[in-house]
């Protein structure tokens, strides 16, 4: 009988904790999507962003492109070796008169790469041809959102020869998205093997354990009650 | 100045650590809604008084004074309650 109730509670478990969990909004993961969550050339799949601005080399204009974002008016300054990032102060809401409010790039495994993101170091950063950077303002350190690359590395080996053939994708997004769900099969994936972004591992073992344990009782039961008939 | 930025500006003005300002942000938050919801439900509706708890978390997680494992920790702990309360009705209690 207590076997019993130990399976009913653990296939309960599993169940209601899958069920809630993908009830949370994905936006909640955080500000922007990390690297995992982007397949290469394709910028609608990009989920985490209320907001975003997706551009390229043609796109540029004598090394600039304007766009305006969450509230705030953009310039990206590519040099062709490297990306500079700035927000346009706005005088009166509407007039700029050359003040400029930069922007760092912080690489998803911490690394300050300042205000200047060279392709070289895009290459390093990037892994399967994407990387995501954290934005945040020199000036203040408020978050700006976040600044994806990603390119086609089955076409192009380094993100030098993307960007030359226009096909180094780059991507602003900003703000949480509310309306999509969470991908549970990711989320549960990244929580049983200890590797929720931005989650302590202690906290992570400890959020693991009653999953991992209720996992492993549902195989021995069913493993155990099986032999009988084998 | 939004909702994401009070707990920098609290812990620059008391000068503690932002982390530090987020948590004590959110038991304000947290003391705020739960008591008169407790008061009113009388001790005895915990059910609402969950899903209140729920709902002020997710908020807060949404203006990014909570880590997001907060809210997988409710609902690890959400489950397992009402998993336990299922396997009594199902099996019976002990």
């Amino acid at each position: 009988m207590s076997e019993q109730r130990t399976f009913v509670f653990s296939v309960t478990f599993i169940i209601l904790f899958s069920v809630l969990l993908s009830t949370i909004p994905t936006g909640l993961l955080g500000e922007g999507a990390n690297p995992d969550m982007v397949t290469s050339v394709d910028p609608n799949v990009v989920a985490g962003f209320s907001d975003t601005e997706n551009y390229q080399e043609s796109n540029f204009t004598t090394g600039l492109y304007d766009y305006d974002l969450g509230g705030r008016s953009w310039r990206c300054l590519g040099t062709g070796t490297s990306f500079a990032l700035v927000a346009k102060v706005l005088v009166a809401g509407f007039l700029w008169l050359g003040g400029l409010d930069p922007v760092k790039f912080v690489s998803s495994e911490g690394v300050d790469r300042g205000t200047e993101l060279l392709l070289t170091e895009i290459a390093t950063d990037a892994d399967e041809g994407t990387i995501s950077y954290e934005l945040l303002y020199v000036d203040t350190g408020n978050a700006a959102g976040s600044f994806i690359v990603y390119w086609n590395l089955t076409e192009y080996t380094n993100p030098s020869n993307a960007w030359g053939n226009d096909s180094l994708y780059l991507m602003h997004g900003v703000g949480l998205e509310s309306t999509a769900v969470i991908d549970i099969g990711s989320l549960l994936l990244d929580l049983l093997t200890l590797q929720i972004p931005q989650v302590p591992l202690l906290v992570n073992v400890l959020l693991a354990v009653p999953i991992w344990a209720s996992i492993i009782y549902l195989i021995w039961f069913i493993i155990k009650e099986m032999i009988p008939f084998i | 100045m939004s909702l994401e930025n009070i707990p920098s500006l609290l812990a620059d003005v008391w000068g503690i650590t932002e982390a530090s300002a987020q948590v004590l942000l959110s038991i304000v938050v947290f003391l705020a809604v739960l008591l008169p919801v407790m008061y009113l439900a009388k001790g005895k509706n915990t059910f609402s008084i969950v899903i209140v708890i729920f709902l002020v978390e997710l908020f807060l997680v949404g203006i990014t004074w909570l880590p997001f494992w907060v809210l997988i920790a409710t609902v690890a702990v959400m489950a397992i309650a009402i998993a336990m309360l299922g396997t009594n009705i199902v099996i019976g209690g002990e």
